[in-house]
């Protein structure tokens, strides 16, 4: 039989109201326990009515009191989600040792350059569409024996910004749609 | 090993220069003094192969407490923590480079392909730089231009040398364990870094909030990061030190970030000497020495020993404080001198005759020096400053410094009337 | 025995040799350290590069088998013994001139690190490959070789010396306005826009009552953005629903930044905003004019986050809280933006406002 619980553990069932314990246990366990759970144990309120019954009562979350008024009760779930709020455990600063820091460190060195490079390649490769377009351009406006009324026509950019793009174009892209969209033979093995 | 050997080789130079005899052994140890543990560890288990554990210890692989002990008797610090020790005992000693996990392995291929083009960068960069020097100054478009591009150029070249080596985990490893070659570039690069994370600002702090740089110079910027120890003890910026072990001149390490060598003058000023005829303070020059060499490599200087007949302008004078008088703010300033060419030492002895009142700021004109490290230390009266004084014959040693009461206002009454609620 | 005497010898024959002779004796230290690198050969910058480097040898494929740290750590029959000191990150910062600081962030003994990117966001891929270049596109602006823009008055004016008292006054402000906007550059391959940030900011007025209000609509935010909320006073009153300003906590807000919020706006595009009822899309007035937009979600669009749509039944069905979320673009100006965001999947109604 387990009698004694971490406090996370405690605080955790105290919320979710979970009874710690079935069996009936010695009185001084009996009576911790009841503060945790809140006279919700028969036991414990028979244990706490014959020994110390004031100081099972200050720590109870019903007091006769409340019980009496029919004070504003409290939802369950806005009790829940004031401890997941408040919860003080954050995870611990890792520790690691000397060659798995320096592995890790190697690691985080290796990516930072990848994700560099690829970064530079994406700016060198806009730069190239960029002067592309500028070479085409300047084709279009003195070599297309048109006196640049292409060119012109293609400087106009008034329904870009009133009509923006399609909706149609703004699909986040994916591996690629299916050939199907359903598949319709997938069973649960 | 050939970085360990090219490190120790000038040091191996000047010990065989002035002490060819009496050291015959000292080659083969001094590199063996600046090997890794690994390589330590395989020597001494050839040697003992055939010798049980207990009756000869690895300091890298004891464990048991008796061992351990065993070995400090004689003389040997085990290795490491004792985990450590306990987890090589039956550790397969893959080399770092070569652990088998698989984006460790991926990440080391990266880097390597990145250092790989570093490496072309910096050939192409250095034939640059040759074909650049190869043009005649008409032909590079004037002197002007011809010098900022090769200043230019070099920079990069620096900092291609760095980038080529800061992704190293085994230089970040050697770097931490102190065993950084100070004659290589990232190591150099390394350490500037890290005395500029806190211990330059702990120096710049002392230095401004005593108010050294307006009072000693206008201006300081330091560059060099200097530790000073009086009897081996190493002193904090801006600590009190006690008269008896400032007595003895302290030795200095000046570690230089750059690669090459500077030549430093080093004043050690006082600006507070107090002048009762004058109800102020003076100063006066305790120490004083030029054409220092230091170097990254070269870092400590002894300022005790540094020769008289060519360097030493004043030599150690002890710090004093006369009973009653506030603390005195010892100001060491490294001067960098211009073009790190040497000083013309007799006509800076024949022209510099007193230390009183020679300002660190005038020997900054002077000279054309410019301020690149500075260091502080504080004296006050303690129970040896009266044997100090005595011993250096100071003249005023009995006298006990006194503040001025202030005299008091005369007395008027106060018109409340005009003063309203 | 032979190490430690051979250490303790140098050290004793060091301070000795380090003592330096009449002259300043400093010719085999200027040889390997020289400043001159004008006779310098590329063989010797190699040389200055540190050469333990992490070789290129590959691991044995054996040893790559036999290497199993975990079975061999559970095989042990004793624990290893306890390590010794570690670093410890401080809890708290106490400054720069504190002798134990925290190390950088990246570092994983630091209190602040955050492991990953464990994920390449859709987002991010799709404005890559496709809008980027999209845009610059669309923006593109010739200009023939040799063209210079007209320059423009100064956008702060000077004052007219009409009266003694403009002299050493600061300078005018813009026409038809006190308010100096951004300056818009033409797009080329440097500026395309981009998502910057995110904000989700809920206003509950409620909050004053009964906190509970305010910690469940913390907990939706922070469910949908996976990030830790603030908390915001009033800064002005609202007499009709009891708010004094400065008084009661009324507001949560969380930022997001790089992964989650391109995850965020991913979540936002393709499964929120489709299943809203009758949604137009954002106001086309909508805006900053810096580039930045900004929109509001219903409860009921709110719940439809996935995040809250699988355990709704936590929520209490009336706290669930409605939400302004601000797009945060680095487009200096509001079409800019707009464009972006159209290119993204946000839709725009009614009269477009610059």
């Amino acid at each position: 039989m387990r009698t004694t619980f971490s406090p996370i553990l405690a605080s955790l069932a105290n919320v979710f109201r979970i009874p710690l314990s079935q069996t009936v246990t010695r009185p001084a366990a009996t009576a911790a326990l009841g503060r945790f759970n809140g006279n919700s144990n028969s036991n414990s309120t028979t244990n706490a009515a014959a020994g110390s019954s004031s100081s099972t009562r200050q720590f109870s979350t019903t007091s006769a009191m409340l019980k009496r008024h029919r004070g504003p009760t409290i939802d369950r779930r806005i009790t829940m989600i004031r401890y997941f709020l408040h919860h003080p455990l954050t995870p611990r600063p890792l520790r690691f040792s000397r060659t798995r820091f320096l592995r890790h460190w190697t690691i985080h060195r290796a990516w930072h350059l990848y994700r560099a490079q690829q970064r530079r390649a994406h700016q060198v490769e806009l730069e190239r569409q960029w002067h592309a377009m500028r070479a085409a351009c300047e084709e279009l406006r003195t070599g297309a024996g048109d006196g640049g009324k292409l060119f012109r026509k293609s400087m106009i950019k008034t329904g870009v910004f009133r009509d923006l793009f399609p909706i149609e174009y703004a699909r986040l892209q994916t591996e690629g749609p299916p050939a199907e969209g359903w598949n319709h033979e997938w069973r649960r093995r | 090993m050939a970085h360990c050997e090219r490190a120790s080789k000038p040091l191996l130079q000047c010990l065989q220069k002035t002490y060819t005899k009496g050291l015959p052994g000292l080659q083969l140890q001094s590199t063996r003094a600046f090997q890794t543990t690994a390589l330590a560890r395989e020597e001494v288990q050839t040697e003992i192969k055939s010798q049980p554990f207990h009756k000869a210890p690895d300091p890298a692989l004891v464990s048991s407490p008796r061992l351990e002990r065993k070995l400090l008797r004689q003389g040997v610090s085990p290795i490491g923590s004792r985990r450590r020790r306990v987890a090589l005992q039956d550790s397969l000693n893959i080399p770092f480079e070569q652990l088998p996990y698989q984006c460790f392995q991926e990440a080391r291929k990266v880097l390597l392909a990145d250092r790989e083009e570093k490496l072309r960068d910096i050939t192409s960069m250095r034939e640059k730089i040759s074909r650049l020097e190869a043009l005649t100054t008409e032909q590079a478009g004037g002197e002007q231009v011809k010098k900022s591009k090769l200043r230019a150029m070099e920079l990069h070249l620096e900092h291609l040398k760095i980038q080529a080596d800061i992704n190293d985990p085994l230089v970040k490893k050697k770097f931490e364990d102190g065993q950084g070659d100070m004659s290589k570039p990232i190591y150099r690069y390394l350490a500037d870094r890290k005395w500029r994370e806190y211990r330059r600002k702990i120096l710049v702090q002392r230095i401004t909030q005593m108010k050294v740089v307006p009072d000693v110079v206008p201006h300081c910027d330091p560059i060099l990061d200097t530790k000073l120890y009086f009897a081996r003890r190493q002193i904090q910026p801006g600590e009190f030190v006690d008269s008896k072990a400032s007595f003895e001149a302290p030795k200095l390490d000046v570690q230089m970030f750059e690669g090459g060598e500077k030549l430093v003058t080093i004043a050690v000023v006082d600006p507070d000497v107090p002048n009762v005829e004058k109800d102020g303070f003076d100063f006066n020059m305790h120490y004083m020495a030029v054409n220092v060499p230091i170097s990254a490599i070269n870092t400590k200087v002894d300022l005790a020993q540094l020769s008289t007949e060519s360097q030493v302008i004043f030599p150690w004078a002890p710090p004093v404080a006369q009973k009653g008088s506030p603390y005195h703010r010892l100001s060491l300033i490294i001067f960098e001198q211009r073009d790190s060419q040497p000083l013309d030492f007799a006509a800076i002895k024949a022209q510099e005759t007193t230390r009183e009142n020679l300002l660190a700021r005038t020997l900054e004109t002077r000279y054309k020096l410019k301020p690149i490290g500075a260091f502080l230390f504080r004296t006050q009266w303690d129970d040896s400053m009266y044997e100090v004084m005595k011993t250096i014959g100071y003249p005023d040693a009995e006298i006990e410094l006194r503040r001025k009461r202030d005299e008091k206002l005369p007395y008027k009454r106060r018109n409340t009337a005009r003063m309203r609620g | 025995m032979a190490v430690s005497e051979s250490s303790r010898y140098l050290t004793r024959s060091l301070s000795r040799a380090l003592v330096p002779s009449a002259r300043p004796a400093t010719l085999c230290w200027r040889r390997n350290a020289s400043d001159q690198a004008s006779s310098r050969s590329p063989s010797a910058d190699l040389s200055e590069l540190e050469s333990t480097s992490i070789s290129s040898t590959s691991t044995a494929e054996d040893v790559v088998k036999s290497y199993d740290p975990v079975s061999k750590a559970r095989g042990r029959k004793t624990k290893l013994p306890r390590s010794r000191y570690q670093f410890r990150s401080p809890k708290y910062y106490r400054g720069p001139l504190h002798p134990h600081q925290p190390p950088p962030p990246s570092d994983p003994s630091s209190r602040l690190y955050v492991p990953g990117p464990f994920s390449l966001p859709r987002v991010e891929q799709t404005w890559q490959s496709t809008v980027a270049s999209d845009i610059l596109t669309l923006l593109y602006v010739h200009n023939p070789p040799g063209f210079k823009p007209p320059v423009k008055a100064p956008r702060l004016r000077d004052w007219d010396d009409t009266s003694p008292y403009h002299k050493n006054r600061n300078l005018r402000g813009p026409r038809g306005g006190d308010v100096l906007r951004l300056l818009r550059k033409p797009i080329d391959f440097n500026n395309i826009p981009h998502l910057e940030r995110i904000t989700i900011h809920s206003y509950v007025n409620m909050a004053t009552e009964n906190s509970s209000w305010l910690h469940a609509a913390g907990i939706a935010v922070q469910a949908i953005s996976n990030v830790r909320v603030q908390t915001y006073k009033s800064k002005t009153g609202v007499p009709k629903w009891g708010i004094v300003p400065g008084r009661g906590t009324v507001a949560c807000k969380a930022e997001l930044h790089g992964e989650n919020m391109l995850h965020f706006f991913g979540k936002l595009v393709d499964i929120v905003l489709p299943r809203i009822k009758d949604w137009q899309g954002i106001k086309g007035s909508s805006g900053d004019s810096s580039g930045n937009i900004t929109f509001g979600l219903e409860p009921e669009a709110v719940a439809l986050f996935p995040e809250i749509e699988v355990n709704y039944d936590m929520y209490p069905p009336k706290m669930i809280p409605g939400c302004h979320i601000t797009i945060h673009t680095s487009a200096r100006t509001d079409k800019d933006a707009r464009l972006l965001l159209s290119a993204l999947g946000m839709p725009f109604y009614g009269k477009i406002v610059d």
